[in-house]
């Protein structure tokens, strides 16, 4: 077992905190749209959210892919910590979709092919996370995720696609099309800046939920060594001979 | 919609973004402690 005495370090929290006072600056400040007001703010967090999750499920993939080829658990960490990250950013996008969905669609949820396939996507990588803890064996878990985690990744394009493929009620690509960029350029900065928040929120949980795998795993195999628990270990069980 | 009303929507979704990031992040972080200390190699 490996032990750290060095604290965990804080820079990637100072670094999120002040992407993110950016870009809330930047979505606050930039002009409305000219057909949905003031509701256009919302896409500035719901569509890097949604970028996040495909990258972050992309990530996952790679990562997935180098597991099954070196066997070595530190890829398989980069994977899990990925996927976990991207289900929290497929749940943002979703739920901050409905938000913007109430107020210009006047429903919450419609099973559009976009909000469908994101739904099932989600479900997928919650799978995923509880496929990992159907077992204590660290390489059997890490084969098992890295065969879904590659395979699972062919919804991305499918979720991305769904708007070109099939009549939706959600819009269709805004920016990446064939015919262009099509947005106010103050407001492509504004995603832009936007998505450069979120990509450094992703860096910087990723680096801070990668050190929690890896403690996770040490835990697990001081588990293994010590045959129980760590915490209590010292504390002998009561006996009616008096412990002796 | 009147404008007042579109700014609800918009701080309604920007506290939801808060909300769900700061407990992941917060979950990262306290389970990264119990973890340490679990392993008895937290200063």
């Amino acid at each position: 077992m490996t032990t750290r005495t060095s604290r965990s370090p804080r820079w990637p929290w100072v670094l999120l905190a002040i992407s993110a006072a950016v870009a809330v600056t930047a979505a606050m400040v930039v002009g409305p749209d000219a057909v949905q007001g003031q509701l256009s703010r919302i896409l500035y967090v719901h569509v890097p959210s949604a970028w996040l999750a495909f990258t972050a499920f992309g990530v996952t993939m790679l990562m997935s892919a180098m597991y099954l080829w070196k066997r070595d658990l530190a890829w398989d960490r980069r994977a899990h910590a990925s996927a976990e990250i991207g289900v929290v950013f497929t749940g943002l996008a979703i739920g901050l979709g409905m938000i913007w969905a109430k107020p210009t669609w006047g429903v919450w949820w419609t099973w559009d092919a976009r909000l469908t396939l994101t739904a099932i996507m989600f479900f997928v990588y919650l799978g995923y996370l509880a496929l990992r803890r159907t077992t204590d064996d660290l390489e059997a878990r890490a084969k098992r995720a890295a065969i879904l985690g590659v395979l699972a990744v062919v919804q991305v394009p499918l979720v991305h696609f769904s708007v070109v493929w099939w009549r939706t009620l959600h819009q269709p690509p805004t920016l990446i099309k064939p015919e262009g960029i099509d947005m106010d350029a103050s407001m492509f900065v504004t995603l832009m800046v936007s998505l450069a928040a979120f990509t450094t929120a992703y860096v910087a949980m990723m680096y801070k939920r990668v050190e929690l795998a890896r403690l996770e795993d040490e835990l697990l195999v001081a588990e293994r060594s010590t045959d129980g628990p760590v915490a209590g270990a010292a504390v002998s069980t009561p006996s009616i001979d008096g412990g002796a | 919609m009147p404008s007042a009303e579109q700014w609800n929507w918009v701080f309604l979704a920007y506290a939801f973004t808060y909300v769900v990031l700061v407990v992941f992040v917060a979950s990262i972080a306290v389970r990264i402690n119990a973890a340490r200390q679990r392993l008895g190699a937290d200063e």
